[in-house]
């Protein structure tokens, strides 16, 4: 009976799901591949492409001028590399996260705004949300953006590192950074005692 | 029942029945509900996330030192001091002061001034630290409080900027009645000598280092002076009129290479140290001797500098809910350029005085002040066009025709002679008059909001 009925389903399918089952796809897929909806309709597309290949095989096609926000990239695009560019020390992952930044922070100094302040502002809230990512991620980053040298990554990765310690006692900063203790507890207390007095703001 | 074969024309036959229908509907559901699990992943892919995670500390030894040095100089000296307790690594690492002292006075100042030079490049960056941090207090628009020397010709308002070795304060003076331009006469310097001592020199005659080198005729003008921070935005500056002969001694030398080095060298090179150097100033050349005595005493001949008081002026800019707080320029009924000092009081009011001798300012009245400052916008009533209707704007000549369109207006009190209004303009800036007479004064900003002065004559 069932076999009978396939014919039947399969119009009553084309019928009932090609309509929605294609819209969803294709909102779908523009929404996956544009990490901010919308944004590939700002940006003039008739830049050239560069081709970023990352360690674990990836590849990712980007604007120059996203990529020129990297200064390691810009060089080899200046001495004349054409082709996709190997990067061996970055992964998939923190790659995506990379050219996302790379992506806003290209945009906004297109068009100068009469409201400085207030682009500059938008952009640091931005910053503040991209950047509430878990440890591993920042630690990733960071050495991606040294590599790539990248400034405005590099500072704001490094501050968001430099804020987890801020406030902290020794030990809270162990086992945040994962250091071993190599002090007894009398040479711990020594120590102590000698970095507030080199590091006291009187001295 | 019959389950006819339906024709591929008819898609939906009359012969289904109930129970197709329920086995359609069935299906239906479940191509759905997969669909919507599809939509899910990839919509919300971060609700791996909401699965227990395991915490995996940052693995700071596993980042490069020059990368770990620039985690480190976003933070303050107290917390250096918190993490180089955690291990043996990393409190010899802050030991370090060409590294982490010097990352630290990057971070803090390296865009402002270039700290290499700072004291020759010879002093520790743990003392420049401290110097800069004391001097950055200085930084912006000071006021004279006090008698000025000689009398009537300081002008009231001092700027102190970062210099490329030093701090600069500056008299910031009007230049004539026909120009917004002011003009900066540099006058004191404030550096470090190579020793580290803090060396701060009164430049009498105003003219300025000519380029970053030391002239020696110029340094031979200048007069030392004492800086003291009597707390709270004040500041004294004092001729010291006893020049020390250690500071001019060749072999003070070596007690600035006894400073960089680190707290365990033996004590017993320390005073060897001395021994030389007392040593040697016996013998210092004849000539040195005759010129340093010679300006002594021309020194002392000089009448003595009085000290001098600067209050500091703590907002200096406008701001968004503050549009007239600050340090403005405009020229009065007299026809010269005065300087204005608008301030914002706690209950609301705003009042502007002339920047002058605070010392006589408790005297006189303010240009204007009002209790609400509350700004009435467009549209404006016809009353207040026909007070702003021709009103003259007094301008620097050549004639500058002011073409502001005014967003609000503000009423100053309303006593007979300080009656009036503010105009405040699209632009940022704003003009006052009274209801007495037909006048505006325009007035424009005297520093940006980055802290650098506006319109400067170029010398």
């Amino acid at each position: 009976a069932f076999v009978e009925n396939i014919p039947e389903i399969y119009i009553l399918s084309l019928l009932f799901f090609s309509p929605h089952f294609l819209y969803l796809l294709i909102s779908v897929s523009v929404l996956t591949m544009d990490p901010i909806p919308g944004l590939s309709k700002l940006t003039v597309s008739s830049s050239k492409k560069i081709v970023l290949n990352c360690s674990d095989g990836k590849s990712f096609e980007i604007d120059e001028a996203v990529a020129r926000k990297s200064k390691l990239i810009a060089d080899m695009i200046e001495s004349g590399c054409d082709g996709p560019i190997p990067l061996q020390n970055v992964t998939g992952k923190t790659l995506e996260k990379v050219i996302e930044y790379c992506k806003r922070h290209v945009v906004e100094f297109g068009p100068s705004d009469e409201d400085d302040e207030e682009a500059a502002e938008k952009l640091a809230i931005w910053d503040a949300e991209f950047i509430k990512v878990d440890e591993e991620t920042i630690f990733h980053l960071i050495l991606a953006a040294n590599y790539l040298n990248i400034e405005g990554l590099l500072s704001l990765t490094c501050k968001t590192v430099a804020d987890y310690i801020k406030d902290k006692t020794p030990e809270e900063v162990r086992q945040i950074f994962g250091i071993e203790n190599d002090y007894t507890p009398e040479e711990e207390e020594a120590v102590r005692k000698e970095n507030v007095w080199a590091f006291d703001p009187n001295q | 029942p019959d389950l006819n074969v339906v024709d591929q024309d008819i898609p939906l036959s009359k012969n289904l029945n109930f129970r197709k229908i329920h086995n359609y509907l069935i299906i239906l559901k479940k191509s759905l509900l997969f669909i919507l699990k599809l939509c899910f992943s990839l919509f919300f892919p971060r609700e791996r996330r909401f699965q227990s995670r395991t915490k995996m500390a940052l693995p700071f030894c596993d980042i490069p030192e020059d990368l770990q040095l620039r985690i480190l100089s976003f933070l303050s000296p107290a917390e250096i001091s918190s993490f180089a307790c955690t291990s043996k690594r990393y409190a010899s690492l802050c030991r370090e002061d060409g590294k982490i002292w010097h990352v630290m006075c990057d971070r803090k100042w390296g865009k402002k001034t270039q700290i290499q030079k700072w004291g020759s490049g010879r002093i520790t960056y743990k003392l420049l630290y401290k110097t800069l941090n004391g001097l950055d207090n200085l930084i912006g628009f000071w006021r004279l409080c006090g008698r000025a020397n000689p009398p009537d010709s300081s002008p009231p308002l001092v700027f102190f900027e970062w210099g490329s070795s030093f701090v600069l304060g500056s008299r910031v003076l009007a230049i004539s009645d026909d120009t917004y331009q002011v003009r900066k006469t540099p006058f004191l310097e404030m550096g470090i000598s190579s020793e580290g001592r803090s060396e701060n020199f009164l430049d009498l005659d105003g003219n300025g280092r000519s380029g970053d080198e030391i002239d020696d005729d110029w340094r031979s003008n200048l007069v030392p002076v004492d800086v003291n921070f009597m707390g709270n935005g004040h500041i004294m500056v004092e001729e010291n009129r006893f020049s020390r002969e250690e500071h001019k001694s060749p072999v003070a030398k070596g007690s600035s290479s006894d400073e960089s080095e680190d707290a365990t060298s033996p004590p017993s090179f320390v005073v060897s140290e001395m021994y030389t150097q007392l040593a040697n100033k016996t013998t210092s050349p004849r000539s040195d001797r005759r010129r340093q005595r010679k300006k002594e005493k021309e020194r002392q001949a000089r009448i003595k500098w009085e000290p001098e008081h600067f209050i500091k002026v703590s907002d200096f800019s406008p701001t968004v809910t503050k549009p007239l707080q600050g340090l403005w320029k405009g020229f009065s009924e007299g026809r010269n350029m005065e300087l204005y000092m608008v301030k914002y009081d706690e209950v609301g009011g705003i009042i502007c005085k002339k920047v002058e001798d605070l010392s006589l300012s408790r005297h006189t009245s303010p240009v204007f002040w009002t209790r609400n400052h509350a700004f009435a916008r467009c549209p404006f009533s016809a009353e207040e066009e026909l007070i702003l209707d021709g009103r003259i704007h007094i301008t620097p000549l050549p004639v500058e025709v002011c073409e502001e369109v005014v967003s609000g207006i503000l009423y100053m009190n309303s006593s007979y002679d300080l009656a009036g209004r503010v105009w405040l303009y699209e632009n940022g800036t704003f003009g006052f008059g009274f209801l007495r007479d037909q006048f505006i004064v325009d007035l424009k900003r005297v520093a940006f909001e980055d802290g650098c002065l506006a319109d400067v004559l170029e010398a």
